[in-house]
């Protein structure tokens, strides 16, 4: 398994729960121009 | 942005939940649905045993290259600090172009990352190191 630091971020797409509650699609690309930490948890209801 | 493999209706419901119930709370951040893996996989952080996603966090920069990197086994948790001394750093190194040596945080001295600069930076922050 390799670090993907110094690569391009892979894109993706995502149906999402967004900060107003609604549900959108949320492509990677969107935040082009802006800085993105993106986290991975294992499950609802556990800690992140 | 956070993303699990639950579905929107878990991340909704998750989100409803106040955090001393045993919710997030409403997070200004999205929350991503990932039930097919995929991105999970892209970045390499499948637990494979329970096909949950490992605790994985990637800083990418404005231009949408990978900066920084933590995976974390299920058990052990984060430290949500360190990610954001990170993204300080890099923001910092943006700015000034200077490096941003080991223990940094906000305010302190940055580095030019020369023979010459670690020397300076070195003989400057002696007491401090």
């Amino acid at each position: 398994m390799s670090a993907l630091v110094q690569n391009k971020a892979p894109s993706f797409s995502a149906q999402a729960i967004m900060p107003d509650g609604t549900e959108q699609t949320v492509n990677l690309s969107d935040y082009q121009g802006q800085a993105v930490v993106l986290f991975f948890y294992p499950k609802d209801f556990t800690f992140v | 942005m956070g993303i699990s493999i639950d579905d929107t209706e878990s991340h909704s419901k998750w989100r409803q939940t106040s955090i001393p119930e045993g919710g997030i709370g409403e997070v200004q951040y999205p929350l991503l649905s990932d039930p097919d893996r995929a991105i999970t996989n892209l970045y390499n952080v499948l637990h494979e045993e329970t096909t949950f996603a490992l605790r994985g966090s990637f800083l990418i920069d404005k231009e949408g290259t990978v900066q920084h990197q933590v995976v974390n086994n299920l058990p052990l948790g984060r430290d949500i600090d360190e990610m954001l001394r990170i993204v300080d750093a890099l923001q910092f190194h943006e700015q000034h172009g200077e490096v941003c040596p080991a223990g940094w945080s906000p305010g302190k001295a940055g580095m030019t990352p020369t023979a010459e600069g670690v020397a300076q930076y070195l003989s400057d922050n002696a007491d401090s190191l």
